[in-house]
């Protein structure tokens, strides 16, 4: 590559994120004109007191594919950035932000709400509670086994956690009997009829755990160089830790309970944005952020148009888009 | 208990009359009853099946149905199974004289193959994509079940009955755009297109079915609701008024003419999901919700 400047390679990343909004906002299962479009927006952002020729374009575009967007690009970064810091603590390339159980967790917890048949806002509650509760029981554990704290322990705990979980999984969605179908499709993950307000909360917990991780991205540098060096420095790498993963199991855990499993985004933006900016998290934190935001925006455009008028579960196209893509990108760095 | 009523009616008639040739008559009968069928051990594996099979009159023969069926008209206790991963021991142990399977038991090898090999009477039952395979299918498990009579009758009322509501819907002058809503499940809306029963169903009661140029079961994105904007929105669900009060407030969908005009309907029964001859009940609840003046 000719471009060495990351202010540079920012200013691309980033116009690549700004089209995709614009194709992800333009296109859509209902066909509207751009000249629509563009008037919808100028009377929502200016205020106009003006009727449009059709107004059920209206609610399409600002009530249904807008908030839609808004909600990928957040649930997209979350991801990235949860993603992120689970492979550097972890020091582990693939680990990612469900190697630690929490969508079994908040799968779980969806799925005993969907058997009490609670609404769809408790199913979210539930899902986070139990996909936090689970994690935490994963760090108590290795804790008390390993005062230390490594990684193979947490990873370990981990795993064991989530496989039996998953055991009790399957029985919670055989005792759903009929409704076994809503933890199903729940698993699969969507971003359908997403609203303002789940962007405005998505907003208040992405703005406050980035900040706070951006202050420790020099920490976070020192760690990726090994445990043993950061020790050496005088780091609390336990204390650490515990801290780090606690912010990036909230991330997840939001969106998570929110959309239902997206797969593949938290494993995959981390390591394009290492093939691009390098190690310093300084720059892969905002990196992935974008990266994350541009999957997922467009993973969500395709499962919305491919079959119109129905619709595909986006965590399925998430996943088939990101599969071979990450082989590419790992494969080419072996070659290397 | 049918049966107890029966015989002790014959027994008083027999005690009235001393009159032996009667006494032999009534011996007969009760013996031809006995014989009557050789159909009394039945495992259901659907719940349309089972309610077919009650509705025979046959409950009381049932020994195993799966988790999803309907317990309450069978008058004893019955084996639950899990027909995804039937228990073949279990299904050889009740010993039954003819399983009614449903194809949706059969997802790439039927679960089933192994007691088919072994000689066992399985009837397989495919799920009903049309108002005829309903009737279609009342008369296959009548044979099976050996009631050829009692089902070519259950479908003949059936038959009358829906005719019926279709006749009337002709009163109907502007058919309106309704939205079946199956499920919201965190945001995917699943609804139904042609080649299933309800798309019909719809059509029947005087109704068209706004994704009808879609086919069987999809999945469907809010845009295109609020797009093809329906005059009617129908789901069914036992919470009732939660479920329409999510409906009424989901976002983007306050321009829709339904929500504008409050018509948003749940449906009290599940009885319409269900391909059996209680999809009548179904059917009239959706025309009464759909068209009151017409049907109440």
């Amino acid at each position: 590559m000719f471009i060495n400047s990351s202010k540079l390679k920012f200013i691309i990343l980033i116009s690549v994120l700004i089209v995709v909004i614009f194709l992800g906002v333009a296109l859509g299962s209902v066909h509207i004109g751009l000249r629509d479009i563009i008037e919808i927006f100028k009377i929502k952002i200016f205020n106009l007191d003006m009727e449009i020729e059709t107004p059920k374009y209206m609610s399409i575009i600002w009530q249904l594919r807008f908030p839609r967007v808004l909600v990928g690009i957040l649930s997209g970064s979350a991801l990235a950035v949860s993603g992120l810091l689970f492979q550097t603590i972890l020091k582990n390339p693939i680990a990612s932000p469900y190697t630690l159980g929490v969508s079994t967790g908040a799968s779980i917890g969806v799925a005993i709400g969907v058997i009490l048949g609670v609404s769809n806002f408790m199913l979210s509650v539930l899902g986070f509670t139990v996909s936090i509760l689970v994690v935490g029981f994963i760090l108590l554990v290795a804790s008390l086994y390993d005062k230390s704290l490594s990684n193979v322990s947490i990873i370990l705990i981990g795993m064991v956690t989530s496989l039996t979980l998953n055991g009790f999984l399957t029985l919670l969605i055989l005792f759903a009997g009929e409704s076994s179908g809503q933890i199903i499709y729940w698993q699969m993950g969507s971003l359908s009829l997403k609203t303002y307000k789940n962007f405005v909360d998505l907003l208040v917990v992405l703005v406050i755990s980035v900040t706070y991780i951006s202050f420790k991205h020099v920490e976070l540098d020192i760690l990726s160089f090994g445990e043993y060096e950061a020790k050496k420095i005088g780091l609390d790498v336990g204390k650490l830790k515990i801290i780090i993963i606690g912010v990036a199991t909230l991330l997840t855990a939001v969106v998570v309970s929110l959309n239902g499993v997206i797969g593949f985004i938290g494993l995959v933006s981390p390591h394009i944005a290492r093939k691009i900016f390098g190690s310093r998290h300084k720059l892969l934190i905002p990196g992935s952020i974008i990266i994350g935001s541009i999957i997922l925006v467009s993973a969500d455009m395709v499962a919305r148009t491919v079959m119109q008028p129905s619709e595909l579960p986006v965590g399925a196209i998430t996943a088939l888009m990101g599969g071979p893509f990450f082989g590419y990108v790992y494969l080419r760095k072996g070659k290397k | 208990m049918k049966k107890v009523l029966v015989l002790f009616l014959l027994v008083f008639l027999v005690g009235c009359s001393n009159n032996t040739e009667v006494k032999e008559e009534v011996k007969e009968i009760v013996e031809t009853k006995e014989e009557v069928s050789s159909i009394n051990r039945i495992i259901s594996t659907a719940p349309s099946n089972t309610e077919v099979i009650v509705g025979l009159g046959l409950g009381d023969k049932i020994v195993a149905v799966d988790n999803f069926s309907d317990k309450s008209e069978i008058p004893h206790d019955v084996v639950l199974m899990d027909m995804m991963a039937p228990n073949m021991e279990l299904i050889m142990s009740l010993e039954p004289d003819v399983i009614i399977t449903s194809n949706l038991n059969s997802e790439g090898g039927s679960p089933f193959d192994q007691i088919i090999d072994l000689g066992y009477n399985v009837v397989n039952i495919e799920t009903a994509n049309s108002i005829e395979d309903i009737y279609s299918s009342i008369e296959a498990i009548g044979i099976a079940v050996e009631k050829e009579e009692e089902s070519k009758i259950m479908v003949k009322n059936l038959r009358e009955e829906i005719e019926e509501i279709r006749e009337k819907s002709k009163q109907i002058e502007e058919r309106k755009k309704v939205y079946f809503e199956l499920g919201n499940f965190s945001g995917s809306l699943y609804s139904l297109g042609n080649g299933t029963y309800i798309d019909e169903i719809i059509s029947v009661v005087g109704g068209e079915n706004i994704f009808h140029e879609q086919e069987s079961w999809i999945v469907v994105s809010g845009e295109s609701i609020v797009d093809k904007d329906p005059e009617i929105i129908v789901t069914s669900s036992s919470m009732a008024d939660s479920v329409a009060e999510e409906i009424k407030t989901r976002e983007g969908f306050s321009e829709v003419e339904a929500i504008k005009n409050d018509r948003v309907h749940v449906l009290k029964t599940s009885n319409l999901s269900r391909g059996s001859q209680k999809v009548i009940i179904g059917i009239r609840e959706l025309a009464e919700v759909m068209y009151p003046n017409v049907y109440k």
